[in-house]
Parts: structure tokens; C-alpha cells; sequence
């Protein structure tokens, strides 16, 4: 009898099922994380609904409902987003009480403007040129026609001013070197030299100066002409608002749109998201450039830590004498694999930025470090990118020194049998086998490194870079530029933005896109481990 | 193109070659690339723990026929460069002039009198404050306020040269009987822009302070007087030394050990508060009296010799003195005392002639400086401190170089409990944005309290769960089950830290802050807390503790399962019992290993952890860790400053503790494989 | 190179060879002579150092750290282990099959002609018909004559055996060291490596070690017996078995140790 009363009070059914609890609970926290971010993420590209809310009060107001939840007191509230941030003096969203909303409607009518200032506008339909209320498709024509005028008569203008100002700043840079010389030069005739240089270079400048200014000044004109055309709205609360079009960026009916239009909307914002640049002080517009930013330097990363670490591990395995020297090696490699990224982007300053980078000012732009610029001397993505290419380095050489592991010695053997040197055996025959597995290592290695943050913050991230490190002007790479990253800028937007409220739709979708392109990685490591296995594994044995 | 066999051969063998070089040296060159960011960080680490440094540079001696005790008051000049130093003298007779030294050659000296000196007047006495200013008390009763500076007329051969004067700031002749017919211990004269104000102070503990306008007149020196008192103490003993701070606080120290103070701030017709403090329980006298840096805290120097820093309060509602540093020494009296204008340093001379540096807030003796000749008699210091100039007893002016640049540093200044100005206690506190007003505060003590107290919270949450879930996954879940569940929480190692940590500080802390802001009851509760790093970057820490864990668990052999429940052990029992406990070597090394990655994790506590620097064993309060700390100061470091290389420390310590944490795991590990290779 | 260029005289000949594994001696004092054309079998119990003296003759030895050779060992009169010898060339010259097949993870092809690519051959005509030729002598060419892209995984262990056989033979070694080439096969597997291994040896020497001396009776025509490090006794293979001269050769061969 004793003994049956032990057998199920030992058989530790609840204590498995509390373990079978804790793996749910892990699981549970995943997908409350992805779901928020997806939730929220699609909230804010799908079309959503204007509310017109009257109050008790009598007044009235055009909002996106946003948030619910209770106030300390208990009482229930809603969170709404009005725009029209000029109006409301700054604030775009309000709070109200459940018990003070009167109705809620829908017009159909209902307007969502997202301006290139000021953020989002909400409103009504205003009365068009001859008086009568400015139809949906009348407005959108006229948006339609106003950008092709301007594509036409503006835009080639705002880039070639674009361009000038980056002439300007090259030839600014050549009249500094040049006065730099002048400056310096010990022997009358380089002196002269220079001198002739420095006019010359000067000369360039206010050419360039005096033509971008003409420029300038017709550019104004045409932005005054084009400036005269205007659309009227009606707020919720009566006032009549006029806005140029050139502040427009898109204008939408929400509540008008059927499904089908609403998915198009939608298909639109993904596109804007990842291919335009941010307004507002990162609060509007999209994440190309952090998008861009993040992409190239997890491929300069690669480029630099790729070779060194595969080679480093290759060395270790094949070349190295079994010494202390390369057991140390090897302890200190494991061991690095461990250390705080945000020690290697202390490293990455001290070293990289203000070592390397000021050695390489001091010895190729003396003139602009007189003038106080920092070329390679402060942050810059090939610093960022040497910086995190450290930090994936162990994780690469182990990665490699396990891969080659797995190559059976009598394979290694029978290649040197047949008179193959070590360098053809490692080529032909041992590389190719443990590939799968650096390759592995590698990307998964670039994965976690594209996460990371911390290092970035001090070695060359910003919240704002209007010029990428790679476009169309000579020398097309520039290196030493500032960029943007997915990771930071969730951290700027979240963190240091005055406007975090605001920001928080676009926190979630660089949060998104981040996830994406780090699954991406890691699902295509997993792939390409399992086709190369399956390519040069060992089978049948 | 057919190369022959030969041809072949030997370009095989040069391929070979080649790469075995190329491969040599890219895998060398990254080996040595990670020794070699250790030895930087220890670098740009290590000169903060460097001593103080001084060194003497030359020596220029007064003018024929002058002796050292005739010099009433000495000041130096900063740096013009490297290879000049100047120090200005005024001599008790109302001449000055200049001692130059220039590039170690001691260049003449000519005297003349003070510019707007009163005609045949001799200086009674001198007051030093700001390292350049000099209040001269006449014997005519005039007193006078002067500046050394320095100007750059272009001399003779067109360069600018340097030329030192000493600039009359404004005069004043206060028409009081009293002041003429015994004149005051000290006058302390303070001008700027918008005020003059003469303070005399009487032996008797009587203060006379007048304020003048700045009056019309081409330069605004005329002195018409704009309000006048004077304040009787009158007790407490006779008064010895005097000083006054830029905003109207005034020390007066007595022969009986006492501190008088006086606040001379407010309405110049009103009442002044005053206090008499007893400073010394022996009631030794007080012989000199300064100023530190910030006008806060001043250091008192006694017949004993020592040398101790006072600064009030706040006790029981009211401000009260309290001794902060005490420097006690067996020579004579302290004699004078010259300050740093630009930290809390302070360097002392004493009657047996020993020149001693002080740090005020670490509580350091810097260095002694040494004796070089004949003894010292009055010291003089430049804003900078790194330049001393020394007046000795034969009459020659010695200048040395200090160098002690980081003195807030130090294992005092890092990790010992220390009285800063204005506190109540001793604390642990870090204050980077140190300026004039506020010192300097760099205890180390507050981050790693936060990092190691985020680590231990961190691994509260994720222990138990990420051990459970090893344990049933590998134990009771069916294999295709846990094939498929492994590498579905292992992805969860894939999520970037940062994305974990916007949703911790912008979801869950406002949320869990609604629901438990109940349970902090009267105590502080920070939104961002203990608590919701403890999720967060538990959550983060999930995957590696379970990887290594399941696979420790997973590596006893089956066959010690089979016996036990061979034995009749339930599933449970056999785990619990036999699996487990097998496992515990791995199963440890995988907290270890996760408690190594906590430590060193910094996005999450940046954005979660509310980033405050204190020690606190309350889960409902925020912190700052070591890593978060180098993240948000080093953007505004200035570079090879003290709070620079202070976060390479940082960095340094972070280095050392993960590298002990992963080495003892490595270790375990190790231990593991043999305690197998048994079995 | 066919051996009947040289006709007369040993292909290779080991005179006072002694080897040592760091401090470990392997082989004492070892004089013996590979007759050219014929299959030279080497027998022994384990650990006797027979397959140690093989490895010496294609230096795969000098693989392992702290290997020294004393001595002489000679192929075509010349010394293989004289400063300034390219070992790379040797082991072209001696091929070797290995006791576990280890074909390459590539195609059937591309293990073939593995070796002639490494050695600088890039003619696809020239790699087709060596390729050909080579599978041909191993037996093997009717069994992957259409598959020769397919990868070499996917034979059975016996063909893969065969295919290093192929492998080996492609770059026309004047030897062909095998150790133990079918201890891990089944016995159909080692009667076709035994079959092939009493064609090649007309154009080629081999040098077999094995521990299964009914195996060293059928397919070798001389035969060295390795005992403790030391050469005992060598011979026609008729003659060892059936009359042995040294008492250890009889009690090896009778079973007493094994």
C-alpha cells in the first residue's frame, strides 16, 4: 500500500508538466515579441480609419485611434492621433475618456495628407477653385499633373543645385590643400606654385558659387510660381486650411477605400518605407538609407573579416607547429569570442578612428586637419566595418578550425599520396569539404554582427546622413562617410528622438525589417549548409 | 601554350610556397591583431594609475640687493610654451618685477613699482586668490587690486613678444579712521565687470566690507563707493588667516582652532549670517586658510602642520562644517598654501620647509616635492597646476613642472567610499560632468554594482526556465518533437539585442509598471528597473544557457538512465536523481557562460535599465552598467582626458571579467570531458 | 616508365634502414630488396612495424612530428630520403591505396584524374584517356563507364577500394604500396582486389602489407616477415611458407602468435 502511495508522488507529474511550462513560456515570449512587432508594424503601413470624435464638450476632432488603456484612476481611455501638428501647437496625439466621447463617425470624406513638414494632416474637403467641394478625384489629378510639371520644370534644377554644391565642396577641399602648400612651402618657386593653384582654385570656387547662385535664384522663381498652387481643407473643428502643393506628399481618403484599394496603400507604404528617406526628424517617411547603410556594411564586414579569419584558422590547423604559441593562440581566440562587442568598439575608436585614422589625416589631408575636418579621423563606415569584422574574426577561425576538423585524415593522406602539395591538398580537396561549415560559421557569425549596435555608436552611426557611402559621385565609395543602420536608428528613434511618440510606428518597422534581414541570413546559412553538404559530405559510410 | 614538366613542377612548388606564406602571414597578423587590443585598451588604461611626477626646470635668483623676505606675495604664469616660464614677485616695498626663464636660461629681472602704486607707501600685506589676482593692503591704507598678465606687443623685430604686467584692476582708500589707524590683517579685494568690493578683515574678528560701483571714467576704475558695513564676530579667538570665495562666502580662522564664516552674499545692507565653528579639539591655531577650486570647500592649514578640508553641510536642516581630508604631518606650522585653478588640487609649504601636493577629493598626498635647496618659502601655482614656482630662504625663484593629469583617478578616486562636497556621507557615487562648481566624481563602484546586479537579476529569470525546458526537451519530449523545438528557441539567439530592448523599455516597462508600481509602496520606483531587465535580458540570455545545458543533458550515456530505471526509478526520479546531477558540471558552465554574456551586454541596459548610477539592492530601482556607462559617455569624452581613459577602463575591467568568467567555464568544461572519459 | 627499361636489378632497396618514432624505435636495421615487377607481400603481427617500413618508401612518414630515418633506402639506386629530394615527385612515382577507401567527395572522374591534374596535366583528351585506361586495369570501368560524373559516394565500398586503385594507377607509378587494402571489405569485394591485384603486377611492382598470410600466399611472389622491428626472414613466397627457416617465421605462420 505504502509502496503505490510513493510510485505517484515520485512520478513528478507536475514538475514535468512545470517544465514542459517552462519551454511554452519561452516560446510564448518569442511570439509576443514577433507579434507585437508584426501587429504594430502592419498597423502602421495598413490604411487605417479617420475617426470624427465628438466630445461632451461639443467639441470635435479627426484622429486615428491608437492606444487604450486605463488612467491611474482607473478610468478608461483612448489614445488618438491627430496630426495637424501645427494647430495643436506641437502635440499629435491626445488622450480622451471613454465617458466623454459622444460619437464617433467616419466620414467618408475624410482626408490624410502627409506633408513634407509638419507631419501628417487630417481634415476635411475643402471647397475647390470655383467654390464647390473639391472632389477626391479632382485633388488627385491635380496632384498628378503638379509633379509632372515639377519633374519637368523643377526637379532637373534642384539636382543639378544638388550637384553644384558637391562640386563646391570638392573644389573647397582642393583650394585648402592648396593653401595648405602655399603656407608651408619652404622654396619661393613651390611657393609660387601653390599661389597660382590657390588663385586657380579659388577662381573655380566662385565660378561655381556664382553659377549655383543664378541657379538659385531661378530655382526660388519657379518654387514661388509653382508654390501659388494651392488645396483647401476644413479641419474637424471649422478652420480652413490651405496648403501648398508642394508640401504635399500624398494625399488619401482612408475611409473610401475598399479592400482592395486599402491592400494597393499598403503595397505603396512598403515600397516608401524601404526606398525613401526620412522626414521630420526620423518620425515620417522611410528607412532606405539606414536600410543601405546596414547592407553595405554587413558586406564590407564580410569582405574584411572573411578572408583574414578563414586564412587565421587555416593557419592555426595546418600551418601552425604545435607550440605554446598556437595554444595560446587558440585559448586567446576562444576567449575573444566572448569579449563585450562594446569593447571592441572602444578598441575601434582608440585604434581604428583616432590611431589609424588620424595617422592617415596627418599624412594625406594635413590642410583639413588644420581647419579642424576629420576625414578618416573620426567615425566613418570602413571603421564601423573593421571594427565589427574584429569582432566576428573568432567566431570565423573557430568556425574554421571545427570545419577542417571534420576532413578525415585519410582523405588529407591520400591526396598527399598521390605526390599533391599541401597547398594543392588544401585547395582541391580539404577546402572544398569543410566549406559548408566555415561558410556556416561565417554567416551565421555576419548575422549576429549585423545586430549589433553597441560598437556602432562609437565608431561611426548617426541619426542622420543625408549622403550615402556609395553613389554616383567620384570617388563613387566613400569610406570614411557616416552612415546610417537599422539598429541605431531604432535606438535614436526610441531613445533620443524629442517626438518618441510619434516615432514609435517607424521604431517597429526598422525593428521589422532588421528581424527580416537577419533571419534572411540566418535562413540562407542553414540552406547553404544543407546543399553543401549534401554536395561534398561523405556519404555511405 | 605548353609549359614542360619542369616548368610545371617548379610552379607548383612556388604556388605552394606562396600560399603557405600568404597564410602565415594573414593568420599571425590576426593573432597578434587580438593581443593587440588588449595592449591598447591597458595603454590608454594604465596612465591613470601613474604616480605624480615633478621636475625641476631652472632656478632665476632675485635682483642684487633683494632678499627673500622681502618678497610679500609671488604668482607664476601659465604655459606661453614649453620653453618659458615667468613668475611674477611683489616686494614688500611696492616694487615688482618679473623672473623669467627661458628655455632653461634665467633671463634679467628689473623691478620698478607697481603701476598706480600710492606714492611711498609699503605693502603691509598680500592676498593670492585665482592664481593671478593680488589684493594689496598699503600701509597708507590704500588697497589695491591687481592681475598679472600677459600682453603681445610687436617688439623690435616685428615678432610679438611677450610682455608681463601687473594690470591695475581698481584702488580704494576707504576714509575711515579705523581702517588708517590700525589697518586690517587683510584686505581681499574682488572686481569684475559688474563689482568692486574691498573686505577687510580684523584681527579682532571685525570685517569691514565695502562695494563699489564701477564708475564712469575711461576704464571704469573710479571707486565711488556704493554701500558699506561692518560686521562684528567678536568671539572665538583672535583672527590669523582669511579667505573669501567668489560668491561672498568668507573664512576667517583663529589662534583658538576656530573657523568663523560669514556670508557676505546677500543684500549688502542686511544682515549676514555668521558662524562660529570649532574646528580643532585641541584648539591649535590656525595659520593659513584657502580657497579651493568651485569656491566650496576650503582647506584650513594649523600650527601642527597639517592640512585639512572643510565644507558645510547640510545636517539636521542647517548647514554645518564638516571635515572632509585630513593631512596631518609632524613638521611646524603651516605656512602657505597656493591652489589648482582648475581641479582640487592644492599644494601646501609648512615651517620645516616640506612642499606638499594634496587632491582634495580622492583624499591623496600627490607627492612631496622635494627639497632642493635651501628651504622654500612661499609657493605659487598656475591655473593649471603644472607649473610651481618656489621662493627659497637664499633668495632664488625655482620653477618645477608637476604633472599629475588624472589625479580624480587612482584606486581612491575608482573604488573607495569618499566625502565629496556637499554630501552627507561618504558614498559611491558617479558623476562624470564634473565642472568648477561640482567636482569631478568617478567611483567605478555604482557600474559594477549595476552590471554584475543586471547579470544576477538577468540570470534569476533565465535559470530555472531556460533549465526546465532543457531538462523536459531533452528528457521527455519525443525526439522528433524536441528535432523540431531545439532549433526553434536556439533562432531566439538570433534576435538582435536591441530589438529586445526597444520592446522591453517602450512596451513592457510601462506596462508592468501599471501593475507593480503597487507593490514599491512608499519606496522609489523607476520605470525602467531591475525588473524589467531581469525579463529582458533574461529573455536574451534564454539560448545560450539552454543550448549548452540541453546538450550537457543530452551527453549522459542512456546507459545510467537504463540502470536507474532498471531499478524501478520513475522517468522523473531518474532525471532528477541521476541525469541531472551527472550533467551539473555542463549544466553550470552554461550559466556561467550566460552569466558572462550578461555581464557584457549593452544595448538592452541602455534602453531599459533608466541608466541612473546608483547602488541599490531594490528590484524596483534602475541602474547603469559598465558597458551602457562607455556607450553614452564616450561621445563626449575628450579625447586622452580622465573620463576618456576612464572608459577604456571600463572596457578593461569588462575584459577581465569575461575573460575569468569564460576561462573558468572553459575549465569546467574541460573537468566535464574527463569525468566522461571515466564513465 | 615500364620496368622493363631497368630490367635488371631491385626497384628499391632498403640497406641498414633503422626508424624511429621520437624516442621509439620502429624498424631496426633492415636490409631488403623489392624486386621489380614482382608483388612483394609483408606479413607480420601487429605493431611488428610493417607498415611503418611501407610508409617509409613513399616518406608518408615524415608526416608524423618526430619521425627520423638512419639508413639507406633507395629507389632506382638513388636515395629518397638525401637532402634536396622532392618528396612531392616520390610519392607520384610511389603510389599508395590505403587500408580505409578514401575516395575524394567528387565525381568518379575527377577522382581518377585527380593526380594528373595536380601534376600539371590540363589536356582533356590526354585526362579522358588516362581516365579510361586507369578504370579499365582497376576493373571498374564497365561498372561506372556511365556514371563517371556521378559522384564517387555513391559506389559501394568494394568499388570505392577499386577506385583508389584507379585513382593511384593514373599517374603511372613505378610502385604501388597497399596496406591492408581489404581488411574493411567483405570477402567478394577482397577477391576482386586480389584479382586485380595479380594483373597490375606485371607493370607494376606492389608491395602489399597484410595480416592474412592465406591472402600473402595467393597473390604475392616474395615475401618479407616482420617481427618486433626486425626483418626476419624474406623470400619466395612457395619457399616461406612451406619452409621456413627462422623459428619465428614457423611459429607466425603456424598460428602460435598472431
Amino acid at each position: 500500500m505504502a509502496r503505490r502511495r510513493d510510485a505517484t508522488r515520485s512520478d513528478g507529474k507536475a514538475w514535468i508538466f512545470l517544465s514542459w511550462t517552462s519551454l511554452f513560456l519561452i516560446l510564448a515570449m518569442m511570439g509576443v515579441l514577433g507579434l507585437l512587432i508584426c501587429v504594430n508594424s502592419f498597423r502602421a503601413l495598413w490604411p487605417n480609419r479617420i475617426e470624427q470624435v465628438t466630445l461632451a464638450d461639443g467639441s470635435v476632432f479627426l484622429g486615428f485611434p491608437v492606444n487604450a488603456d486605463l488612467s491611474p484612476e482607473g478610468l478608461s481611455r483612448l489614445q488618438y492621433k491627430v496630426a495637424n501638428r501645427e494647430l495643436n501647437s506641437g502635440a499629435d496625439f491626445r488622450w480622451v475618456y471613454a465617458r466623454d466621447i459622444v460619437s464617433a463617425a467616419r466620414p467618408p470624406g475624410a482626408v490624410l495628407v502627409n506633408r513634407a513638414e509638419n507631419g501628417d494632416f487630417l481634415g476635411l474637403p475643402g471647397p475647390g477653385a470655383d467654390g464647390s467641394f473639391e472632389k477626391p478625384e479632382q485633388l488627385r489629378a491635380r496632384l498628378r499633373s503638379y509633379r509632372e510639371r515639377w519633374n519637368a520644370g523643377a526637379e532637373p534644377l534642384r539636382r543639378k543645385l544638388a550637384s553644384l554644391g558637391e562640386d563646391w565642396q570638392r573644389v573647397h577641399l582642393s583650394a585648402l590643400k592648396a593653401q595648405y602648400a602655399m603656407e608651408r612651402a619652404a622654396a619661393a618657386p613651390a611657393k609660387e606654385e601653390s599661389a597660382k593653384r590657390l588663385r586657380a582654385e579659388r577662381e573655380r570656387e566662385s565660378a561655381v558659387k556664382a553659377e549655383s547662385e543664378t541657379l538659385m535664384g531661378e530655382f526660388n522663381r519657379i518654387k514661388n510660381d509653382f508654390s501659388r498652387e494651392t488645396a483647401v481643407f476644413a479641419t474637424a473643428e471649422g478652420e480652413t486650411v490651405v496648403l501648398p502643393l508642394s508640401s504635399i506628399v500624398d494625399a488619401s481618403w482612408p475611409n473610401a477605400m475598399t479592400v482592395m484599394e486599402r491592400a494597393g496603400a499598403f503595397a505603396v507604404n512598403v515600397w516608401r518605407l524601404l526606398t525613401h528617406y526620412p522626414r521630420e526628424a526620423n518620425t515620417e517617411g522611410g528607412i532606405y538609407p539606414a536600410l543601405f547603410g546596414t547592407v553595405m556594411l554587413v558586406f564590407l564586414m564580410a569582405v574584411s573579416a572573411f578572408p583574414l579569419g578563414v586564412a587565421a584558422g587555416i593557419y592555426l590547423r595546418e600551418y601552425a607547429h604545435d607550440g605554446i604559441l598556437s595554444r595560446t593562440a587558440r585559448v586567446a581566440v576562444n576567449n575573444l569570442a566572448g569579449v563585450p562587442s562594446i569593447v571592441y568598439g572602444i578598441f575601434g575608436l582608440g585604434f581604428f578612428i583616432y590611431g589609424m585614422g588620424g595617422a592617415i589625416d596627418d599624412l594625406i589631408y594635413p590642410e583639413r586637419v588644420a581647419a579642424g575636418i576629420n576625414t578618416y579621423g573620426g567615425g566613418g563606415i570602413i571603421w564601423s566595418a573593421l571594427t565589427l569584422g574584429l569582432l566576428t574574426l573568432p567566431v570565423v577561425i573557430v568556425a574554421t578550425e571545427e570545419a577542417l576538423a571534420t576532413v578525415p585524415s585519410e582523405i588529407r593522406q591520400g591526396s598527399l599520396a598521390l605526390g599533391a602539395t599541401r597547398f594543392q591538398t588544401l585547395w582541391r580537396v580539404i577546402l572544398p569539404m569543410a566549406s559548408p561549415g566555415i561558410l556556416t560559421g561565417f554567416i551565421l557569425a555576419m548575422a549576429r554582427a549585423a545586430g549589433e549596435v553597441a560598437p556602432l555608436m562609437l565608431t561611426g552611426a548617426v541619426k542622420s546622413a543625408h549622403n550615402l557611402p556609395l553613389d554616383g559621385n567620384w570617388p563613387f565609395v566613400h569610406l570614411e562617410r557616416k552612415f546610417m543602420h537599422l539598429g541605431f536608428h531604432i535606438y535614436d528613434m526610441g531613445f533620443q528622438s524629442p517626438n518618441v511618440e510619434a516615432s514609435k510606428p517607424l521604431v517597429y518597422l526598422t525593428a521589422l525589417v532588421l528581424l527580416i534581414l537577419v533571419f534572411a541570413l540566418n535562413f540562407s546559412a542553414i540552406t547553404l549548409r544543407k546543399r553543401m553538404r549534401d554536395k561534398y559530405a561523405m556519404k555511405g559510410f | 601554350m605548353h609549359i614542360t614538366e619542369n616548368q610545371a613542377r617548379r610552379l607548383k612548388k612556388l604556388a605552394d610556397k606562396l600560399a603557405e606564406w600568404v597564410i602565415t602571414v594573414a593568420g599571425v597578423t590576426v593573432i597578434a591583431a587580438m593581443f593587440a587590443m588588449l595592449a591598447l585598451i591597458v595603454r590608454e588604461a594604465a596612465p591613470l594609475f601613474f604616480p605624480a611626477t615633478q621636475r625641476m626646470v631652472g632656478a632665476v635668483s632675485l635682483p642684487d640687493g633683494v632678499a627673500a623676505r622681502d618678497v610679500a606675495a609671488l604668482g607664476v604664469e601659465g604655459d606661453l610654451s614649453e620653453k618659458m616660464r615667468v613668475a611674477g614677485v611683489i616686494l614688500r616695498d611696492g616694487r615688482c618685477g618679473f623672473a623669467r626663464l627661458d628655455d632653461g636660461e634665467p633671463k634679467g629681472f628689473a623691478l620698478e613699482r607697481l603701476p598706480e602704486a600710492p606714492a611711498s607707501a609699503a605693502i603691509l600685506s598680500v592676498e593670492v586668490h585665482d592664481n593671478d589676482k593680488f589684493s594689496v593692503l598699503w600701509d597708507d591704507g590704500t588697497a589695491s587690486l591687481y592681475a598679472m598678465e600677459v600682453r603681445f606687443p610687436a617688439g623690435a623685430d616685428g615678432k610679438p613678444a611677450a610682455a608681463h604686467s601687473f594690470y591695475p584692476v581698481f584702488h580704494h582708500r576707504p576714509d575711515q579712521a579705523e581702517w588708517t589707524n590700525s589697518p586690517p590683517l587683510s584686505a581681499l579685494l574682488r572686481g569684475d565687470a559688474a563689482e568692486h568690493r574691498v573686505v577687510g578683515v580684523f584681527a579682532d574678528g571685525s570685517v569691514a566690507e565695502r562695494r563699489l560701483a564701477p564708475g564712469a571714467g575711461l576704464l571704469g576704475r573710479s571707486k565711488s563707493v556704493a554701500s558699506q558695513r561692518t560686521i562684528r564676530i567678536g568671539r572665538g579667538g583672535a583672527v590669523t588667516a582669511a579667505a573669501l570665495s567668489d560668491d561672498g562666502m568668507l573664512y576667517m580662522g583663529t589662534n583658538e582652532g576656530n573657523l568663523l564664516s560669514l556670508d557676505l552674499s546677500g543684500d549688502a545692507e542686511g544682515e549676514a549670517a555668521s558662524e562660529v565653528t570649532p574646528v580643532f579639539r585641541d584648539r591649535r591655531a590656525i595659520s593659513a586658510l584657502v580657497f579651493l577650486n568651485g569656491g566650496y570647500a576650503v582647506a584650513v592649514g594649523d600650527a601642527s602642520g597639517a592640512v585639512s578640508v572643510w565644507f558645510p553641510r547640510r545636517e539636521n536642516g542647517e548647514f554645518r562644517l564638516r571635515r572632509s581630508v585630513d593631512w596631518p604631518t609632524g613638521g611646524g606650522g603651516v605656512k602657505a598654501m597656493a591652489v589648482s585653478g582648475r581641479d582640487r588640487g592644492l599644494v601646501a609649504l609648512d615651517d620645516a620647509g616640506r612642499l606638499r601636493w594634496f587632491y582634495s577629493t580622492t583624499g591623496n598626498e600627490l607627492l612631496e616635492i622635494p627639497a632642493s635647496r635651501s628651504r622654500p618659502e612661499l609657493p605659487a601655482l598656475n591655473a593649471r597646476a603644472d607649473n610651481l614656482a618656489t621662493l627659497h630662504a637664499d633668495g632664488a625663484i625655482v620653477f618645477s613642472r608637476l604633472d599629475s593629469s588624472y589625479p580624480e583617478a587612482g584606486w581612491a578616486g575608482f573604488f573607495k567610499r569618499l566625502l565629496y562636497e556637499g554630501y552627507e556621507t561618504a558614498a559611491y557615487v558617479w558623476q562624470s560632468t564634473g565642472s568648477d562648481a561640482s567636482e569631478p566624481k568617478l567611483s567605478l563602484m555604482p557600474l559594477v554594482w549595476g552590471s554584475v546586479k543586471a547579470a544576477v537579476f538577468a540570470l534569476l529569470f533565465a535559470t530555472p526556465i531556460a533549465l526546465a525546458a532543457a531538462m523536459y526537451l531533452s528528457q521527455f519530449a519525443a525526439p522528433a518533437f524536441r528535432a523540431r523545438l531545439k532549433p526553434a528557441v536556439e533562432m531566439l539567439a538570433a534576435v538582435p539585442s536591441v530589438v529586445i530592448g526597444f520592446i522591453a523599455a517602450l512596451w513592457l516597462a510601462p506596462l508592468m509598471e501599471r501593475y507593480l508600481r503597487f507593490f514599491a509602496g512608499a519606496s522609489q520606483y523607476d520605470q525602467r528597473n531591475s525588473l524589467v531587465i531581469a525579463i529582458a535580458m533574461g529573455f536574451a540570455v534564454i539560448p545560450t544557457v539552454f543550448s549548452l545545458a540541453e546538450d550537457a543533458i543530452s551527453a549522459v550515456p542512456p546507459a545510467l538512465s537504463a540502470a536507474s530505471l532498471a531499478l524501478g526509478a520513475s522517468k522523473w526520479q531518474t532525471v532528477i536523481r541521476v541525469v541531472v546531477p551527472t550533467a551539473s558540471p555542463g549544466i553550470f558552465t552554461a550559466v556561467m557562460l550566460g552569466f558572462g554574456r550578461a555581464v557584457g551586454e549593452t544595448m538592452i541596459v541602455l534602453m531599459a535599465a533608466g541608466n541612473t548610477p546608483i547602488i541599490s539592492l531594490s528590484p524596483f530601482n534602475g541602474m547603469r552598467t559598465l558597458s551602457a556607462n562607455i556607450a553614452v559617455e564616450m561621445p563626449e569624452a575628450p579625447v586622452g582626458g580622465t573620463l576618456y581613459r576612464t572608459l577604456f577602463l571600463c572596457a578593461l575591467i569588462l575584459f577581465v571579467l569575461t575573460l575569468a568568467i569564460n576561462t573558468a567555464a572553459e575549465v569546467f568544461r574541460h573537468r566535464l570531458r574527463n569525468r566522461y572519459g571515466k564513465v | 616508365m615500364r620496368n622493363e627499361d631497368h630490367a635488371d636489378g631491385p626497384i628499391a632497396s632498403a640497406a641498414g634502414l633503422n626508424f624511429f618514432y621520437g624516442e621509439k624505435q620502429a624498424l631496426v636495421d633492415i636490409n631488403l630488396d623489392i624486386a621489380r615487377g614482382l608483388a612483394t607481400a609483408l606479413i607480420g603481427p601487429s605493431g611488428c612495424g610493417k607498415s611503418t617500413f611501407l610508409r617509409c618508401l613513399n616518406r608518408m612518414n615524415d608526416l608524423v612530428d618526430g619521425s627520423r630515418v638512419e639508413g639507406t633506402l633507395t629507389l632506382d639506386g638513388e636515395d629518397i630520403n638525401a637532402p634536396g629530394v622532392d618528396v612531392i615527385d616520390l610519392r607520384r612515382r610511389v603510389g599508395m591505396v590505403f587500408q580505409k577507401p578514401n575516395p575524394f567527395p567528387k565525381s568518379i572522374y575527377e577522382n581518377v584524374v585527380y593526380g594528373l591534374r595536380i601534376a600539371g596535366v590540363r589536356g582533356r583528351a590526354e585526362l579522358d584517356a588516362a581516365c579510361e585506361h586507369s578504370l579499365r586495369r582497376s576493373a571498374l570501368w564497365d561498372e561506372v563507364k556511365d556514371r563517371l560524373r556521378e559522384s564517387a559516394m555513391g559506389l559501394s565500398g568494394g568499388q570505392h577500394q577499386r577506385l583508389c586503385i584507379a585513382r593511384a594507377v593514373a599517374v603511372k607509378p613505378e610502385i604501388i604500396l597497399m596496406d591492408e587494402p581489404c581488411s574493411a571489405l567483405d570477402p567478394r569485394s577482397t577477391v576482386k582486389i586480389e584479382d586485380l591485384i595479380s594483373e597490375l603486377k606485371g607493370d607494376y611492382t606492389i608491395v602489399i602489407v597484410t595480416h592474412n598470410m592465406q591472402q600473402a600466399a595467393r597473390v604475392s611472389d616474395r615475401t618479407a616477415f616482420f617481427y618486433e622491428g626486425k626483418l626476419m626472414e624474406e623470400g619466395e613466397t612457395k619457399k616461406l611458407f612451406t619452409t621456413p627457416v627462422r623459428k619465428e617465421t614457423e611459429d607466425y605462420l603456424t598460428g602460435r602468435f598472431g
